[in-house]
């Protein structure tokens, strides 16, 4: 029996193995400075995951999976003992999705009615003690302001994960296009199949192409 | 398939309630307890550990545990109660209160009308004893459901005696497994049975090899496993572990122990270490042999301070920046406006989304370990009529107006008898990109009634699952129906 199949049997969150495996290891720098996203979200992102201190940006429109991949950036961070935050805007989230998805409710900090003219010094904050922030950029935000969040969260380590329109610079630029429902699509009545989730990854210096993941259920898959 | 449901719940302890009986308990109350003062009440659980080694422990400052060792060996459950008060009370716990009946409730409620006496009620005369108490005691001990119990009171029955006495069919029929549930709490019975720690049991993980493995990697890879839940269960129990041992068996049963023990910072990566290091080779014995078996026990705890490090040892430094960060965030923005999540119980997503604020308690989460307690009633994770995963990463409170329309235009209503009047065509929603569109797949519906027997507070829900667009681009949300009016209470987004 491998080592990997042990693991899945001694760990009860299999998609995790790969991130498992990683921080185990001897930790060289290269990786160490990686948050290193499990499952197909991963494998399409450059390295496997994102470089620590920098800038996500994800969006797309509601319905696409924009959420879901917030919260599997969410479940990489709590993964192993670490802390993410979610600046949440419209209260919104759903917790069982969360769960499913691979995110540790006890080290998923959710921060609410931030005001616009509080929303950076929040950020920041969080920033200080979080490993990722997942948050919407509030009207207004100026180019100073947001490169010195980016200075901060480099100098901290952290992850911001923005949705909307951010006007400093950024490492990786995810677009969720949408989704599609494999299966019984077109038989009505019947259970949904699986979901596929269309986005393009650019940054990096990779230019952006079109990929489809299947959006993975940790507890069932 | 359904034996084997049977024993598996059997053996973590909860069964189903068909079995007749009424186990003689022993209940301790200490009535001034601070609820959340679980490292304390450790002390007095040690206590009583040395009377008994089973016990239930409720919540910090109620325990209970069935007798009949215990009350064997000190001659009688009289004699059993009089050494438990000593025992409390050089715990410091001044005002212990002791009961003893057949049954939890009757041994709870003995318990409450002790003073400072303890209250032995005789074996068989639990019923009696409980026949007297107000119906509305049910409400508080067994979290009993408030409307029902208010409407049997309005039909006159006032006691646990008067319910107790009904036709054991009428409040089945008319309430359904609670009704039954209640009936069978106020003629004594035990609806659960108590989930009793067992020290011994409780402080071992194992994981058995098909076919015996030879490399270490892989036996380092199990323990690690091991021993995340086991640390997960300790906690759960308010323990942190200061001593572990492991025990390698192989394939011709011969083993080999080694134990540790680690005072500070005791967690499932220094253990897996630990065991790594064990397993390398050095002037030790290793294994000869394939291993079978990987075991890990836990040798000696110590009550949770509150810092030992998480499953895969969290670093201090950042709770501790975490709880400074969430208290001035409350300082600057309100108390209920840092949060920390949970899924509660529910059939719904919306139900069972919770938002709990920082440093209020939370009851149990899908991630961390369970709290120990009996389940409330409609608790249970999958409630009938729930909505099944994947679950919609978004929801919305209240729900967004919508209109549900079948394929020739007609909005989609549901009968009183649960029928709806046409499969889903078509979704109007301002909210959605497109305001809507055809609907090109569903599932469902799900039907909710709830509080059937209350009518001013009886809900009839129907609920789909569709999705809008097409093959290439579909929105999947959740629509609920109820008084004839639309709404998408959740997105898949």
């Amino acid at each position: 029996m491998s080592p990997p199949q042990l693991a899945a049997m001694a760990l009860s969150t299999p998609a995790s193995i790969e991130a498992l495996t990683t921080a185990i290891q001897p930790t060289s720098p290269g990786v160490d400075r990686m948050l290193v996203v499990p499952g197909p979200l991963g494998s399409v992102l450059p390295g496997g995951g994102v470089r620590r201190g920098s800038v996500v940006l994800l969006d797309g429109p509601l319905g696409a999976g924009a959420m879901s991949i917030s919260l599997q950036f969410a479940a990489a961070a709590t993964a192993f003992g670490g802390w993410a935050a979610m600046v949440d805007d419209d209260e919104t989230p759903a917790t069982p999705a969360a769960v499913e998805l691979g995110v540790v409710l006890e080290r998923f900090l959710v921060v609410r009615h931030v005001p616009v003219a509080r929303w950076p010094t929040v950020v920041a904050q969080l920033g200080d003690a979080v490993a990722l922030v997942v948050c919407r950029v509030p009207q207004g935000l100026t180019l100073s302001t947001a490169r010195r969040l980016v200075a901060r969260a480099r100098r901290r380590g952290t992850i911001l994960v923005v949705a909307g329109a951010w006007p400093g610079e950024s490492g990786l630029r995810i677009k969720v296009e949408r989704s599609t429902w494999r299966g019984q699509v077109g038989d009505p009545g019947a259970p949904l199949g699986d979901r596929l989730v269309h986005l393009v990854v650019e940054g990096h210096g990779r230019p952006g192409a079109p990929r489809s993941i299947p959006l993975v259920d940790q507890h069932v898959g | 398939m359904s034996a084997e449901r049977t024993e598996r719940t059997g053996r973590t302890g909860r069964t189903d309630d068909s079995a007749d009986s009424a186990v003689r308990t022993c209940c301790l109350v200490c009535p001034s307890w601070p609820e959340d003062d679980a490292t304390g009440f450790e002390r007095v659980v040690r206590a009583v550990e040395n009377i008994t080694p089973r016990l239930a422990v409720e919540r910090p400052g109620l325990l209970f545990f069935p007798t009949r060792g215990p009350s064997r060996y000190f001659g009688g459950d009289v004699a059993l109660a009089v050494t438990l008060i000593e025992v409390v009370t050089s715990a410091e716990v001044l005002d212990a209160r002791v009961g003893i009946a057949d049954g939890v409730l009757g041994a709870r409620l003995a318990a409450i009308s002790a003073s400072p006496h303890p209250v032995v009620i005789d074996e068989g005369g639990s019923a009696a004893f409980l026949a007297g108490w107000p119906l509305h005691t049910l409400v508080r001990l067994a979290h009993a459901d408030t409307e029902m119990v208010g409407l049997l009171e309005r039909l006159g029955l006032h006691t646990l005696g008067a319910v107790g006495a009904l036709d054991c069919r009428s409040l089945a029929t008319r309430f359904g497994p609670e009704g039954r549930r209640l009936q069978r709490l106020c003629q004594g019975f035990d609806v659960a049975p108590m989930e009793l720690s067992v020290p011994t049991a409780e402080l071992v993980e194992e994981l058995a090899f098909e076919p015996a493995v030879e490399q270490a990697e892989a036996m380092v890879f199990a323990a690690r496993g091991l021993a995340e839940r086991l640390f997960d269960r300790l906690r759960a129990r308010g323990q942190a572990c200061v001593g572990a041992s492991m025990t390698l068996e192989d394939d011709e049963g011969t083993s080999l122990c080694a134990s540790w023990r680690w005072e500070q910072d005791f967690t499932p990566r220094v253990l897996a270490e630990l065991v790594r290091r064990r397993l390398e080779p050095g002037d030790h014995e290793l294994p000869t042999r394939p291993v079978a078996v990987v075991r890990l026990r836990a040798e000696e705890l110590a009550p949770l301070s509150g810092r030992q490090g998480d499953l895969w040892g969290v670093d201090y430094a950042d709770l501790a920046r975490v709880e400074r960060l969430a208290a001035s965030l409350q300082g600057l923005l309100g108390f209920s406006s840092v949060l920390l999540g949970e899924v509660g119980p529910g059939r719904t997503p919306l139900e069972r989304t919770r938002w709990i604020p920082w440093g209020e308690p939370r009851g149990h989460d899908g991630t961390g370990p369970r709290v120990r307690r009996p389940p409330r009633p409609g608790e249970t994770p999958s409630l009938p009529g729930g909505i099944p995963p994947p679950s919609p990463a978004r929801v919305f409170d209240p729900p967004l107006p919508a209109d549900l329309l079948d394929a020739g235009g007609r909005p989609i209503a549901v009968s009183a008898r649960g029928e709806p009047t046409g499969a889903p065509g078509h979704l109007r929603c301002r909210a959605l990109p497109g305001d809507g569109g055809s609907i090109t797949a569903w599932e469902g519906p799900w039907l909710h009634d709830l509080r059937w027997w209350q009518p001013s507070s009886r809900r009839r829900r129907a609920w789909w699952r569709v999705i809008v667009g097409d093959e290439t681009h579909g929105i999947a949300c959740l629509v609920a129906i109820e008084h004839g009016r639309a709404g998408v209470e959740a997105i898949h987004d």
